[in-house]
């Protein structure tokens, strides 16, 4: 049988719209946990370095410099097969692929959310705190009451882009064979060699996700602006 | 140039700061330096001075915003140095410059801030939000649930005092709070602040660097030096009486004869009756209501009494004009404006009387140049019990005059008229004053 030949992305889906579905399934819980991940190391570690706190500030430097230094692929390979291996006094810790799989995109959208959260916090003018510290709010109920609500919506654009990024990046999971979208992919292709077909449907299936993601979050960006005056 | 400065006022101090010094890192010198003052309970107390005086340090460390070096704070007798900071700003209402109202919260939870807090329940939150909205003027159905950004400078103004007034502190510490509004809205809202505060007769504590404010809005005014020495601490008509030294006379600038009018209200002097006639009526009647005057003008008023226009004997002879475009325009002045806001007034607009208008608007007499002279005469008198030190007042000012060498006759000669030197001509000095205005 001559497979592949004639395009036929209708019977391409039929077919194999069951297995990809779970890759999809799997890309979005990966990613689900991705972004609220980097949403809490980013707001946590944004504010520390943005306050200045003292030893967690100079640790969340180093490892946003880590992350965005070093290419993310190199980070996947690292905790899946550096991580396991006995080093001195490191017993070595060997992880499954899935809670490396979303660690990996976690920790690599957590780093540039920090750089995202600090920068927002830093831009609330210094009056907005100044007046909840006059009222008689405490350090951390400044941050949770002022600095978190306006610099958190300062942030948000720049943090789209970030959560996006984390998206697209759980597709390099396929080199820890993570049965994600684009790992289920590439097996349906190998077995059917219907690789034009294949990769219209992936291609399509991301912009889809992407772009209602993006949307999604410029629906909540809306909702959450502040009127202007008039 | 002494550090203390006590009150020498009979009501007990609200607010004491005893040898208070700051000293920020890195720093050779104090910022604050062995500062000691007394806020006397429901007073306004204007911290006024050049910038880099310290006045906004000062009145940061009264709330503890910013922790003195050494030295003690009392606030109502109790000793708050030390006591936790947050709760004892709970206790002051602070409006700061630009008003630092939170742009994401509605102007209803923005002054709630503090009553939540607290842990008011939700009901008497709400109350106490609408009652504060109606007393600095504004519709709680209109902008309880709109938010800083829709409203104007103004109205976000009130709003600030509205939050620092929410769980009814004793003291308000007030940092340049009118000084980011346009020079007429400001004047408005001083009125309005001054009105505000025969009601709710706070202790207040307020910083400028404006000393024409200062003097229109302190009980009390603490001149500041460099490193908060207090330079004066004295009423504001003392103070321009009878300044200190070298440094208050200079901060008063040349305009003190004309400052002193700030002092008096429109609303304090006596106003002239004015014949008046509807802007509608007859030609032949307004001609017969100004022969009954001896007045040599009437006039036209609105149905609202509104001031319209002055017209004389010869703008009724041009029939051809209709009345409510005859005469002169007639510009109007608030009954909460000051003397000082009234001769400007007269002063631009080349009349010699300008008409007087209450919070609605409508006419309630006419104050005419004649009326000023007669105040500036008054303060001239008493300017000079003052000197010859009848008005109770510690200070020796033939020892300011004495500093300032060879000027010291000049004070001697018109102690009232200081501006200018024909101290004779009271009234000419006032209007030299104006010019530098």
């Amino acid at each position: 049988m001559l497979v592949g030949i004639t395009y036929d992305l209708g019977s391409y889906v039929s077919e194999n719209w069951e297995f990809l579905l779970r890759g999809l399934g799997r890309t979005l819980l990966v990613s689900a946990i991705a972004i609220g991940g980097a949403l809490v190391i980013g707001a946590v570690l944004g504010a520390a370095r943005a306050h200045r706190v003292p030893v967690i500030s100079q640790l969340a430097s180093a490892y946003v410099e880590l992350i965005r230094n070093t290419p993310i692929l190199v980070q996947i390979f690292f905790l899946y097969f550096a991580l396991p291996q006995p080093i001195g006094p490191w017993p070595g810790v060997r992880l499954d692929v899935f809670t490396v799989a979303w660690l990996a995109v976690m920790i690599w959208g957590g780093a540039f959310n920090t750089e995202n959260f600090r920068a927002g916090f830093e831009a609330v003018p210094w009056r907005f705190r100044e007046g909840a510290l006059a009222l008689g709010f405490g350090r951390v109920a400044t941050f949770l009451n002022v600095t978190l609500p306006i610099g958190g919506r300062i942030a948000l654009p720049s943090s789209i882009n970030t959560y996006i990024a984390v998206l697209k990046n759980t597709a390099l999971l396929y080199v820890i064979s993570y049965e994600e979208l684009t790992t289920s992919a590439l097996q349906v292709n190998a077995l059917t060699l219907e690789t034009a077909e294949t990769f219209t449907v992936l291609g399509a299936v991301y912009l889809a996700l992407v772009w209602s993601l993006s949307a999604g979050i410029r629906g909540l960006e809306g909702r959450l602006a502040l009127p202007e005056s008039r | 140039m002494t550090a203390g400065a006590t009150s020498n006022g009979d009501s007990r101090a609200l607010i004491r700061l005893e040898n208070l010094s700051k000293r920020f890192p890195g720093q050779k010198q104090n910022a604050i330096d062995n500062l000691s003052l007394d806020i006397p309970e429901g007073e306004i107390v204007i911290l006024v001075g050049p910038s880099g005086s310290g006045k906004t340090t000062t009145l940061r460390m009264i709330n503890r915003l910013i922790e003195p070096t050494s030295g003690r704070i009392f606030l109502e007798g109790e000793d708050v140095t030390s006591v936790n900071g947050d709760k004892l700003r709970r206790r002051m209402g602070y409006v700061i410059q630009q008003i630092g109202l939170f742009p994401h919260m509605t102007i209803e939870t923005n002054i709630a801030t503090v009553p939540r807090m607290l842990g008011w329940d939700t009901k008497r939150i709400r109350t106490r939000v609408r009652e504060l909205l109606d007393l600095v003027g504004m519709d709680p159905e209109v902008y309880a649930k709109r938010y800083p950004k829709e409203l104007s400078g103004g109205q976000r103004q009130r709003v600030g005092v509205a939050r620092a007034l929410a769980a009814d502190p004793p003291v308000l510490l007030m940092d340049e709070p009118f000084s980011a509004i346009d020079p007429i809205t400001r004047a408005r809202l001083q009125n309005e602040f001054l009105q505000l505060q025969t009601k709710i007769r706070k202790t207040i504590v307020f910083v400028t660097h404006d000393i024409d404010e200062a003097i229109k809005m302190g009980d009390r005014i603490a001149i500041l030096d460099e490193s908060s020495h207090v330079a004066q601490y004295d009423t504001p008509s003392t103070i321009l009486a009878a300044p200190a030294n070298a440094f208050v006379e200079d901060f008063i600038g040349a305009g003190a004869s004309l400052k002193r009018l700030n002092l008096t209200h429109v609303a304090d002097v006596h106003l002239l009756d004015w014949p008046t006639m509807p802007v509608s009526a007859e030609r032949d009647s307004v001609r017969a209501a100004l022969l009954r005057s001896d007045k040599g003008s009437v006039l036209l008023v609105d149905d609202a009494r509104r001031p319209q226009r002055w017209v004389n004997a010869m703008d009724l002879e041009h029939g051809s004009i209709p009345l409510a475009e005859s005469g002169l325009e007639a510009p109007v002045m608030q009954r909460t404006a000051t003397l000082y806001d009234a001769l400007n007034e007269m002063l631009n607009s080349l009349q010699g009387a300008t008409a007087v208008v209450d919070e609605n608007g409508a006419f309630c007499g006419v104050i005419d140049i004649e009326t000023v002279a007669a105040a500036i005469r008054k303060m001239r008198e008493e300017a000079r019990l003052v000197y010859r030190g009848e008005g109770g007042s510690p200070r020796e000012p033939a020892l300011a005059g004495a500093e300032r060498g060879g000027d010291g006759d000049v004070r001697g000669g018109s102690d009232f008229g200081g501006a200018a030197p024909g101290g004779g001509d009271d009234f000419g000095a006032a209007a030299a004053g104006g010019g530098d205005a």
